[in-house]
């Protein structure tokens, strides 16, 4: 992997490129096939009698393709770029970091051949079986290790806020993964949880929450307070403020799973201890999206010509947005109407399509800028790019908010008699329009995705060009 | 609080930035904390079980309502027992259906989890009691309703109409928007494995199926040759009535 | 009003470290709180803000100009 030139290098990048370009890849992948399953949902003759890809077998693979190979290797990229950057220092071990890449690589295949397979653990986000789950332990401590290294070999007297928020995922998600995971196999590709019924609703609700709180939000605010300070080239509005999110953050993100299980079988106690922590989660929350936001004042104008500063900025909005919704939902007379719906999968989305995708693809640009030393391709492209995003992801959210209160009411509705309004299938068959509407967001959301893939892609190949060399990856 | 206090807070805050070893340490302890005050008791809490909460507990020693947890006399098999005799684990044709479901994904639709409201009572039974689901390695609890809840689907439809609707749902109701389970009338259940599968059951560290070796021993003849569809039909003929509840008890308490 | 009642006779010992629990994570935050937003504290806390900036534009990863 190293190159002669590596000798005099101040940063290992190569790594991170290669990181960046497949998140990139993986972005389009994942938004695909979840417009697939959102399309068979709406129309479902698209499973045509095939098992490999029916519902119930691709939608972990667009949930773990999306949060675990684009988000992952956006947080492998951007992290490896912004611990060397603000630490001032090489990575502690270069091969460790290519190993990293390989083995995530790994598991993404590993992924798309089991999951379609059948093959899994039936744990939401943590569906992979046990053997994979090895492996994941494995390249993630490699990930982490290296990363705190680097951390403690880094040049700056303290370590920028950026990494304290990557710190606290590469901690959490260990404990996650390894409690969550625990399982006795009785083959090669099947295991059973060691924990059963309440116990598991709770270990595995623990697990999804956080894999949201500190994956999806950790880990992206960690790119958020170096990206946006960076792409706005002013300083982060307020240190303190980032002080206060960061700790009230790391305690309370941990308490709030329960609240997936409020009314079950889980104790009354547990599911208000989420949902009052999660009450409290607003104030950090919004403490860090102000933070990121007013880090633009003074520099509001810049929105006009900086399409990628519009990634960012508006990432932050749908944070704050996300960061609201998910508290009132989590009240117990509002999850009463929203739980089993609807609108848990917009909510899902406002987060994960508005805030990561935005934020993550605002610092993939930057990125993309910076290591290959050029202009983008197209900066038109970026702004179209922009509006795709935007609007598809509107379209979705506003699709599964109105199907998913819908649904709610419907379900709960009685006539004068003293009986069900509807049946169940008719709730069903209402929310056809909503479903198609979702697929259509969707689409939009991921032709976005495609031309950002085409802008990388020229981007590259253009600066390779004014340089006479392939620099993409250090192999040639 | 003196004024010794105030200055130490921050020089606290600027000494953890400074040193990768302590910034460490304080994360791993912050982050682990809701996890363990929320996950731990669920453990230990007599109340978090339905059969072991004190008040159902007394009820059912002195008959004032049917037991939660199956009783098992010995000699008995899994055949002795009756819907509403309490919760037991599952035969070996219905965990082989149970294995079904789970690669399928139906939990990704279905939830199996009725909370205490009245439209729940009405379109689905009875709420449903942890100790319900204490043989479920992992549970199936679902967190969405694509389709309805399946918590109490046993014995409400016909081995037939499920196979026709497993098949080609939307020759039963239109509406539907389930994918043809076609290809499980051709998958057989796989008899060498259920064996193995039986006794990891019955080695689980929590709630471990009280499966005696005569259950294992006759577990490959019960699934030998049957479909993943009739399978997974008595996986979902097993759900929901092994208790019989009696109205206006607190199950929950 | 009901819902707010505390039935302090009947509490286990799992209501007390609960309630314990509770009151001490509100005491931690709002000390954090306080700490943070406490005036005195602010240029200490304020002097790492630029440091995102502070790294040179270029990234010199070796590449051949």
């Amino acid at each position: 992997m190293e190159t002669t030139q590596a000798a005099s290098a101040k940063y290992d990048m190569d790594v991170v490129r290669w990181f960046s370009i497949a998140a990139v890849i993986y972005l389009v992948v994942g938004t695909l096939i979840g417009v697939w399953i959102a399309a068979e949902l709406a129309w479902p003759f698209l499973n045509f009698d095939i098992p490999y890809i029916t519902f119930g077998r691709l939608r972990p693979l667009h949930t773990n393709a999306v949060i675990f190979a684009f988000g992952g290797c956006t947080l492998m990229a951007a992290g490896f770029y912004i611990v060397q950057r603000t630490g001032a220092t090489k990575l502690w071990s270069n091969r460790l970091a290519w190993f990293t890449f390989w083995g995530w690589n790994l598991i993404i295949v590993l992924a798309v051949i089991t999951l379609p397979l059948g093959i899994t653990q039936s744990k939401e986000y943590a569906e992979l079986e046990w053997p994979i789950d090895i492996l994941i332990a494995i390249v993630w401590l490699a990930f982490g290790l290296n990363y705190i290294m680097t951390i403690a070999i880094r040049k700056a007297s303290h370590i920028y806020v950026s990494n304290w928020f990557f710190m606290g995922m590469i901690v959490m998600i260990t404990y996650l993964h390894v409690v969550n995971s625990l399982a006795i196999p009785v083959s090669l590709t099947q295991s059973y949880s060691i924990f059963s019924g309440v116990q598991d609703a709770m270990v595995q609700w623990w697990w999804g929450h956080n894999a949201v709180g500190f994956y999806l939000t950790a880990g992206f605010l960690g790119i958020m307070y170096y990206f946006v300070p960076k792409q706005a080239n002013r300083p982060v509005f307020s240190y303190r403020l980032s002080v206060l999110h960061f700790w009230t953050l790391m305690f309370g993100y941990v308490w709030l799973g329960s609240h997936h299980l409020q009314y079950t079988a889980l104790p009354d106690w547990t599911g208000s201890l989420g949902a009052a922590i999660s009450l409290a989660m607003i104030i950090p929350s919004w403490g860090g999206a102000m933070n990121g936001m007013m880090t633009l004042s003074g520099a509001w104008d810049r929105l006009r010509t900086d399409y990628i500063l519009r990634f960012l900025v508006v990432s932050l909005a749908f944070y704050a947005m996300s960061t609201f919704e998910g508290p009132v939902m989590s009240i117990k007379t509002v999850n009463a109407l929203s739980h089993y719906t609807d609108w848990t999968i917009g909510h899902v989305h406002s987060g994960a399509l508005g805030w990561v995708a935005m934020v993550a693809i605002g610092a993939l640009y930057h990125m993309v800028k910076k290591l290959w030393n050029t202009e983008m391709y197209s900066d038109n492209l970026v702004n179209v790019h922009f509006w795709l995003t935007t609007i598809g992801t509107v379209v979705y959210v506003v699709a599964m908010w109105v199907s998913g209160i819908m649904q709610g009411l419907m379900w709960r509705d009685y006539d004068e008699y003293g009986t069900l309004t509807y049946t169940f299938v008719e709730s069903v068959s209402a929310m056809h329009p909503y479903y198609a509407m979702r697929a259509i967001g969707g689409i939009i959301f991921n032709l976005g995705a495609w031309i950002m893939l085409y802008n990388v892609v020229m981007t590259v190949r253009q600066a390779s060009a004014a340089r006479g060399i392939n620099v993409v990856p250090a192999k040639a | 609080m003196s004024d010794q206090d105030k200055i130490y807070s921050t020089k606290f805050q600027d000494r953890i930035e400074r040193s990768t070893v302590l910034m460490f340490v304080m994360v791993a302890m912050v982050v682990a904390v809701g996890g363990i005050v929320e996950i731990v008791p669920l453990f230990y809490l007599d109340r978090t079980m339905t059969h072991l909460s004190p008040d159902v507990k007394g009820k059912v020693a002195s008959k004032e309502i049917s037991p939660i947890v199956w009783q098992r006399q010995p000699g008995q098999t899994l055949d002795d027992w009756k819907p509403g005799d309490g919760v037991r684990p599952y035969k070996p044709l219905e965990l082989a259906g149970r294995d079904v479901y789970v690669r399928e994904g139906c939990y990704l639709c279905h939830s199996q989890m009725i909370r205490p409201f009245r439209d729940e009572n009405d379109r689905y039974g009875h709420y449903s009691v942890s100790s319900e689901s204490m043989y479920d390695h992992p549970f199936q609890w679902g967190s969405k309703r694509t389709g309805p809840d399946l918590a109490r689907v046993g014995g409400k439809y016909s081995d037939e109409w499920h196979h026709r609707h497993l098949m080609y749902p939307r020759e039963v109701v239109p509406e539907s928007v389930m994918p043809n389970y076609v290809f499980l009338d051709k998958g057989k259940v796989d008899a060498k494995q259920i064996k193995k599968n039986m006794e990891a059951m019955r080695s689980m560290p929590f709630y471990p199926a009280p499966y005696t070796d005569a259950d294992i021993a006759s577990a490959k003849d019960a699934v030998e040759g049957k479909t993943e569809l009739e399978a997974l039909i008595a996986y979902l003929q097993s759900l929901g009535n092994h208790i019989k509840f009696t109205e206006g008890v607190n199950y929950r308490d | 009003m009901g819902y707010l009642g505390m039935d302090v006779a009947a509490m286990t010992i799992n209501d007390w470290l609960g309630v314990f629990f509770s009151v001490a994570m509100f005491i931690g935050m709002v000390y954090v709180y306080v700490m943070v937003f406490r005036p005195a504290n602010k240029d200490k806390f304020e002097s790492q803000r630029g440091m995102a900036l502070d790294d040179e534009d270029h990234i010199n990863a070796g590449e051949i100009k």
